[in-house]
């Protein structure tokens, strides 16, 4: 088997092996208030948390690349709580790969020392990758940016333009990425490959191999663990809602609460009286108008001369038609 | 003198299993599920169906006991969403909580799809699993969009207000369904009554359904199995539902929990202004699962009535109708990805699309603003 196809059985399956605890570690942080998050750096840390290479990169990264986690004691706790589950991860997990593919027995405390040595060698390996990734990137933006100036696509519409220089700078970043990940689990491998030159050969068959995975995963006293496991479940779910603020933990900026108005209360035979008299005021305002209007009217009238015989016949016919037309503006006219 | 017997006495709980057992064969069923049969061993591959399962009950919890203070009506929605974060006990986790599940369904819905794809388990006897599956898809796209109008701020109004437009795009009953969902011209207590009934009654009786359907139907088939290694091989390696396919269940389901719960704690749910008719400064956008689609739309090739179209219903129906008809396309057996390299590269050309115009939307967020 390759070495990097062996690093990746290993580092794969003991990341997910160490997750699930790590993880939950994380949440009680969390609900306990000692652990806040940055934004965008929240997704770098849960990314390193699932790698058990990356725990001395951690702090070289936070001196060398200004890299900003979060606030809290319970990031530092977790990280020293990720220590003992890595080194339970990577030993179980590399001592079923060289039973299961490589058919021999690792010797001695073989999972701590290959912790040891992957933890090594990842403290270094992941800063480079870390740095280097971010200074390709930058370049790939950088050329991606230069592109679009060209004259040539100047006039491209926004949409476009941000899913090519996307596309530029996303496939430099994603290539980098891969070659530099290459490396890295070559040099895994190179250690996993030289822990397994040490360990003895084994000749059992499947069904036996099988049955060992079973008794390295399974206690020899399986009551006192189940009843344990539980024990500490259920302790842990008291400590978990216990913990949990009541309230939204962190409130954001723009998560301002309502301020609530008191209405004034409603009695609804004041109101009706109230309605009563308003309406009376508007009628007797209407009939006042109403009568102004008319005395206008009459005024005019008054100040028309007689019509003509013609005038009158003409009056006659339209008032037969129908009903009296209101005056047209031109009449109103002084 | 008696001698005392050696027989044990069953206990009070063996006494009710046993009382069960004798009505509806508890045991028999116990057996039947526990023991199918899974062809090269249990492998972490094969959780996102259990996971998915997980999820939905997840969400059916929390979201029954939102419920209990939810009030679908356009003058109270907002305010008793409100209430919900900031006076009820722990409702700020629960409600953050079913907010971040929708999104883990979506993300293990295309996982279990992918898987599903990558590993040809498709192909006869499976095209009507296939189906089922495709339908459930749609069923949890549906429940995404009918769930985000709840909260009833700017957000939720014009993600769908803008969702329904591009409904409104589709020939035919495009029309109709986006009167039916809207209930009037612009989207108010109609809308809301409307897509409340679809969240919590229509959609979940139709998933309980198609689930129970896709289940039935997968253990007619039985497991796939890994797409490499000879029969033999297959057969040596073949193991039971119980106790190792079991165990990697277990851990993703926890996995998922505690992810989700951390994610609930880490971005808790942040209502925007009530919804109002006027977007304000705010730019319409839908769900981060539907940003692909929008940013498809703000291409220029796309521009006009036929092109709106063709981004909105076209492309995406089309799309639809080649994965319902793969299996009776693809009916060659092979089923390794890497000896079906027309599908490996359809697959990575389709799921790198959606990414890059996921981030491409995300990124226009800047121009906008």
């Amino acid at each position: 088997m390759s070495s990097m196809k062996l690093a990746l059985h290993v580092l794969w399956s003991a990341c997910w092996t160490g997750l699930p605890a790590k993880l939950g570690l994380a949440l009680l942080m969390m609900a306990m208030g000692s652990m806040n998050l940055e934004h965008m750096m929240g997704v770098a840390f849960l990314f390193l948390l699932t790698t058990p290479v990356s725990l001395l990169s951690v702090p070289a990264l936070q001196g060398l690349a200004d890299l900003h986690l979060g606030e809290g004691a319970g990031l530092g706790i977790l990280f020293l709580l990720c220590i003992p589950i890595d080194m339970w991860a990577v030993g179980l997990t590399a001592r079923t790969v060289f039973i299961e593919r490589l058919k021999v027995e690792p010797q001695g405390s073989f999972g701590v020392r290959l912790w040891g040595l992957l933890v090594l060698a990842g403290g270094f390996y992941v800063t480079i990758l870390w740095l280097v990734e971010g200074l390709v990137t930058g370049i790939g933006k950088d050329l991606a940016h230069w592109f679009m100036e060209l004259e040539l696509i100047k006039g491209l519409p926004v949409a476009e333009r941000i899913g090519v220089e996307l596309m530029i700078w996303g496939s430099i970043s994603t290539i980098s990425l891969v070659i530099l990940l290459s490396v890295g689990l070559k040099i895994a491998g190179a250690i996993i490959q030289r822990e397994a030159a040490k360990a003895l050969p084994l000749s059992e068959s499947y069904q036996h191999l099988v049955t060992r995975w079973d008794l390295m995963r399974i206690p020899a006293d399986q009551t006192l663990m189940l009843t344990s496991v539980t024990a500490a479940g259920v302790l842990l779910i008291f400590v978990f809602w216990g913990a949990m603020p009541v309230t939204t933990p962190h409130p954001h900026q723009d998560y301002k609460k309502p301020e609530v108005k008191v209405a004034p209360h409603v009695k609804p035979a004041d109101r009706l009286a109230k309605g009563e008299k308003v309406l009376a005021q508007v009628e007797s305002q209407v009939v006042a108008l109403e009568a102004r209007q008319a005395e206008l009217e009459a005024e005019k009238q008054k100040g028309k001369p007689k019509p003509q015989a013609k005038d009158k016949a003409s009056t006659k016919s339209d008032g037969a038609k129908g009903p009296a037309q209101p005056a047209a503006p031109q009449a109103a006219k002084p | 003198m008696d001698t005392p017997s050696t027989t044990t006495q069953p206990s009070p709980i063996e006494k009710v299993v046993q009382f069960i057992d004798e009505r509806i064969g508890l045991q028999k069923l116990q057996a039947k599920m526990l023991n199918e049969p899974v062809p090269g061993g249990s492998r972490w591959a094969y959780v996102f169906g259990s996971v998915l399962l997980f999820i939905f009950i997840m969400q059916a919890v929390t979201g029954v006991l939102l419920m209990f203070y939810y009030v679908p009506t356009a003058d109270h929605a907002y305010a008793s969403t409100q209430y919900i974060i900031h006076e009820v006990d722990y409702g700020w986790f629960l409600l953050s909580y079913h907010f971040w599940g929708s999104t883990a369904m979506v993300v293990c819905v295309f996982a279990h799809m992918s898987q599903v794809f990558l590993w040809g388990a498709y192909k006869k006897p499976r095209e009507m699993i296939w189906l089922v599956g495709l339908a459930l898809f749609g069923l949890v796209m549906g429940f995404g969009f009918t769930g985000y109008l709840l909260p009833w701020d700017q957000r939720a109004y014009w993600a769908t207000t803008v969702g329904v437009e591009i409904m409104d795009k589709t020939p035919i009953v495009g029309d109709f369904m986006a009167r039916f969902l809207k209930g009037g011209p612009t989207p108010g207590q109609m809308t809301l009554s409307r897509f409340f009934v679809i969240h919590v009654m229509i959609l979940p009786a139709l998933l309980m359904g198609l689930a129970g359907l896709h289940l039935f139907l997968f253990r007619k088939a039985g497991p796939a199995g890994p797409f490499r290694g000879s029969p033999e091989e297959l057969k040596a390696k073949t193991d039971y539902f119980f106790p190792r396919q079991i165990w990697k269940d277990i851990v993703a389901m926890v996995a998922v929990f505690f992810t989700t719960a951390c994610l609930a704690f880490w971005e808790p749910i942040v209502l925007l202004e009530e919804a109002t008719p006027d977007p304000g400064e705010y730019h319409p956008e839908p769900e981060w699962y539907f940003l692909f689609l929008f940013q498809m739309l703000r291409l220029k090739i796309f521009s006009g009535e036929f092109g709106q179209f063709v981004a909105a219903t076209g492309l995406p129906g089309l799309f639809m109708l080649f994965l319902a008809a793969l299996p009776f396309i693809d009916r060659d057996p092979e089923r390794n990805i890497f000896k079906r390299p027309l599908s490996l590269i359809g697959w990575l050309v389709v799921m790198g699309s959606i990414l890059v115009f996921t981030v491409s939307a995300i990124i226009n967020r800047e121009f906008l603003e």
